[in-house]
């Protein structure tokens, strides 16, 4: 296996349940070591992809390699991979020790390796003293770790997560995901998570394949996906976003000149093509500003509408002229008008990205 | 998974041939021209015949299905209080031995119940017959019947209840209108099961009857001692239609509910 | 739980079905541990000292002075109450342990088989349950006979010339029992086996486990509690079964409720069946004892 050969690689995958698409021809490589996160809404199929890749579901066609070698009709028991399921399956009626050395009791590893390995995970996963206990005897802090022990046993080289935090609450999944990420750059393997969230996906992944309706979206590293999305879902599933309704543009020197129901605006514009087929512009909330002087493009009259304070931020919503609320995101720092106050919001031209409607 | 599915439907076929082959036996030779039970020499509705004109049979009958109806009206609402007195009062004193005393006639062995029951109205020196019969399968039953509408209620959301009592209805208000209308499914199960119970028993009818309240299990007892004969097939082949149909109902009904909600 | 005083509502709702418990039930127990220790005599009722609730507490005390050991010696004395005792252990026991070989696996087809059919197929295996249970006992007469449905099948195709005898044995009442037991074991079984959560049995397959390994190490260490269910539930009853041994067992299979209902309507020995019936119960005791125990910590865990 050469260093480029992918870890995981789906081929043309797809997956129908009775008449409803699971997954519809996805194509995805896999790096080794990396932190791959497919995000997408419940039903978008990311879930039957991770299952498919477990082996607990066959593509319909497709194939599924993993480390080169195609595994596609291999049950899940000989597959090289691991899974930390959502709901963790701890076996119930065996202690964390017994879970943990389960795999390797399948490998046939040796008693005295099987209580060494063990005992290595035990302290990857900060259980130290909790070996007796049973899985209900755990906090859910300590069952998330003892899944992610048990899955990494067998030192896998592909390990997936299905919401791996989704059962842990607010505070403790914040640390979790920073854990999480430790755990994975110390032993080099490839994490494939699946999540609904994307802030966690958007924390933790190196790469983020975006899935809907069965399809893949779009792939990139979080920041691309955050600043430069594809299409519409992909700005409106990750993030806030400002959309503006594209009625004619012109282009010139870089710069697409558009007409919106809230005035004209300046957009830094690579893509001529788009230009006059029915498109939006879209402009993250931190991207737009309370204009300071007279100067410069993109100016649109608006009054506060309210407030939201969020700490270190504030998110105003203000009218446009047109009638429409959008959303303002400045640091607690910057001066900041009431509600009711009549304002005008600018942004840069290379804030904007336009997408099809 | 598919490897599995040749040695799962065999299970299933093997199992349930095991389950109703008796009983499928038992319905076709009620139809059988002989008198020998066991050799099959022709069809006849004969026996369906005798078994109209059997004027004992016909009376024990009615008898079993009087039992039937009064005891397991008399257990259900004795098992409806003693599952409300379970679910909703938490503890009490006692409590221990009230609920040994729901739980184990579910499992003790009927000829001990019977045998005691039997003591007990000879002691207090009451005329055994049919009402007898009523209040030792009434005893039973309404065991089973507390359980059965005890689950529902433990299942059922204590807030519906809390709402209704927020909104004025005191305790029997809130009992009628809210907790017996939903605990209802039960309820009719819970009266079809000690229905059913008592036209089955032969043990407990057999220890609390006395003479002239001969029920139908009764009979038909005697009658089996005596060898397998196609009148006794004809009709035991009856009352598996009665409970059969009685089934098909109640399913058709369940998956009605199901399919509306 | 909190034990106090009942709301006066409460305690009215609750008198009816314990006061109805306490009549029919409770006392007629105590009323057989009584008699269990009365002697018998030729008379109507055939046991001495009979009860006199009017005579008052003295009385009482004089009646419990007369109270005699005799039903208890006799069962220690009588073979037949001992090996009766054994014999239905005995048959309860293997029936049981046939009846779980049979009912797991069914319990596993039903549970695996399609979401769509599940409902279904258990409520197919339950059904029997609510026929007559006189009638489905009966139905094995004809078929186990000598001269009966299963004999004359085998005889005609040729497997075998001579009748088995299989009715009026040992064999019989075991089928008996199994027979008309099985939904009893079913239902719990099914039941552990519909909870377990399928991510489960995908866990130990991901980790490595072939589907025997997968059986052995997850599924079947987690359905225990139903099997125990199951089997107790069958268990005890069966250990007092009266119409199944009488319908299907010959003379060699005295099973004690037999015994008991034998003494009580032939041979007119009150104390003796009584106190057989006493015993009975003491030995029923111990698995439900041991059932309630394994539940409480089960459940502490």
């Amino acid at each position: 296996m050469s260093a480029s050969t992918p870890i995981l690689r789906f081929d043309g995958v797809s997956k129908n349940f009775a008449d409803i698409v699971a997954v519809d021809n996805v194509s995805i490589d896999v790096a080794p070591g990396e932190f791959f996160a497919l995000l997408g809404p419940s039903g978008c199929g990311k879930t039957t992809l991770m299952r498919i890749a477990a082996g607990f579901e066959r593509p319909d066609r497709g194939r599924v390699l993993i480390g080169g070698v195609d595994v596609t009709e291999l049950p899940p028991h000989r597959r090289p991979v691991n899974m930390m399921f959502q709901s963790y399956a701890l076996f119930p009626h065996m202690s964390v020790f017994d879970n943990i050395a389960f795999g390797l009791k399948r490998d046939g590893v040796a008693r005295t390796q099987i209580a060494e390995r063990v005992a290595e995970m035990v302290r990857l996963a900060q259980l130290q003293g909790l070996e007796k206990r049973k899985p209900d005897q755990l906090s859910g802090g300590q069952r998330q770790r003892a899944a992610l022990a048990r899955a990494l046993a067998r030192r896998p080289k592909l390990l997936l997560l299905d919401e791996p935090l989704g059962a842990l609450d607010r505070k403790l999944r914040e640390e979790t995901q920073f854990e999480l990420m430790d755990i994975q750059k110390k032993l080099g393997t490839a994490f494939v998570v699946v999540t609904h969230d994307q802030d966690e996906a958007m924390s933790m992944a190196d790469r983020i394949a975006l899935m809907r309706a069965g399809r893949i979206e779009q792939i990139g590293a979080p920041p691309q996906i955050y600043e430069r999305p594809t299409s519409r879902f992909a700005a409106e599933f990750i993030g806030e976003i400002n959309l503006f309704e594209v009625r004619s543009a012109s282009y010139a020197n870089g710069r697409a000149h558009i007409e919106t129901p809230e005035g004209a605006i300046e957009a830094a514009c690579e893509n001529v093509d788009r230009i006059g087929a029915p498109a939006i512009v879209a402009v993250r909330p931190e991207r737009l500003r309370f204009a300071a002087d007279d100067g410069g493009v993109n100016r649109l009259a608006a009054v506060v509408h309210d407030i939201a304070y969020r700490g270190d931020r504030r998110i105003f919503r203000v009218r446009l002229s047109s009638g429409k609320l959008a959303r303002l995101s400045a640091s607690a720092a910057e001066a900041t008008p009431a509600p009711g106050a009549e304002i005008v919001v600018t942004f840069d031209p290379d804030a904007c990205v336009l997408l099809d409607a | 998974m598919s490897a599995w599915r040749v040695p799962r439907l065999a299970t299933l076929l093997v199992g349930f041939a095991f389950l109703y082959a008796p009983i499928v036996l038992l319905v076709v030779y009620s139809f059988n021209a002989s008198r020998l039970a066991t050799v099959w020499t022709g069809f006849s509705t004969h026996w369906y015949a005798a078994l109209l004109a059997d004027e004992q049979m016909r009376g024990s009958a009615l008898i079993s299905l009087e039992v039937a109806a009064l005891s397991a009206a008399i257990a259900t609402v004795l098992g409806a209080l003693a599952a409300l007195a379970l679910e909703r009062f938490g503890g009490f004193r006692t409590r221990s031995v009230f609920v040994a005393a729901i739980y184990a006639p579910l499992v003790m062995p009927e000829v001990i119940l019977g045998l005691s029951l039997l003591l007990l109205f000879v002691a207090i020196g009451a005329p055994r017959g049919f009402w007898t019969i009523v209040a030792g399968h009434a005893t039973f039953s309404m065991c089973f019947a507390a359980v059965v509408i005890r689950a529902r209620l433990a299942g059922a959301d204590r807030s519906l209840e809390e709402a209704a009592m927020d909104l004025g209805a005191g305790p029997v208000a809130t009992f009628m209108r809210i907790t017996l209308p939903l605990a209802m499914p039960a309820v009719i199960s819970a009266y079809m099961l000690a229905f059913i119970l008592s036209m089955d028993d032969l043990v407990i009818a057999s220890f609390t009857s006395g003479p002239g309240a001969t029920t139908l299990p009764m009979r038909i007892y005697s009658a089996v001692r005596l060898g397998v004969s196609p009148e006794i097939n004809a009709i035991s082949s009856l009352l598996l239609g009665a409970v059969g149909v009685a089934l098909l109902i109640g399913a058709v009904a369940q998956a009605r509910r199901t399919n509306a909600a | 739980m909190p034990r106090r005083p009942l709301a006066r509502g409460a305690r009215a709702v609750l008198s009816a079905p314990y006061l109805w418990l306490a009549f029919f039930f409770i006392a007629p127990l105590a009323l057989v541990a009584k008699i269990s220790l009365s002697k018998s005599v030729v008379a109507q009722p055939p046991y001495a000292p009979t009860f006199d609730l009017y005579a008052g507490f003295g009385a009482l005390i004089e009646a419990a002075r007369t109270l005699s050991f005799d039903a208890y010696r006799g069962l220690v004395a009588d073979p037949l109450y001992f090996e009766s005792y054994l014999t239905s252990l005995g048959v309860a026991a293997l029936s049981t342990a046939i009846a779980i070989l049979v009912a797991y696996p069914l319990a596993l087809a039903i549970v695996r088989s399609d979401r769509r059919w599940r409902g279904f197929l258990i409520g197919l295996a339950v059904a029997p349950f609510w026929t007559s249970f006189l009638i489905r006992v009966y139905a094995w007469i004809a078929i186990l006979k000598e001269e009966g449905l299963l004999n004359h099948a085998l005889m005609t195709l040729g497997l075998i010339r001579e009748p088995l005898e299989i009715f009026a044995t040992t064999m019989a009442v075991v089928i008996g029992i199994v027979y008309s037991y099985l939904p009893f074991v079913v239902l719990p079984i099914y039941n552990a086996l519909e909870k377990q959560d399928v991510a489960l049995r995908e866990a130990a397959a991901d980790l490595g486990a072939g589907p025997l390994r997968t059986f052995f190490s997850v599924t079947l260490p987690l359905s225990a509690s139903g099997v125990v269910a199951g089997a107790l539930l069958m268990f005890i009853p069966a250990v007092g079964e009266f119409v199944i041994p009488d319908l299907l067992g010959g003379s060699d299979t005295m099973m004690i409720g037999r015994v008991m209902w034998n003494d009580f309507f032939e041979n007119r020995d009150w104390p003796a069946a009584s106190a057989g019936a006493i015993v009975l119960l003491a030995i029923l005791v111990v698995p439900i004892v041991w059932f309630e125990r394994r539940q409480t910590r089960g459940g502490a865990v």
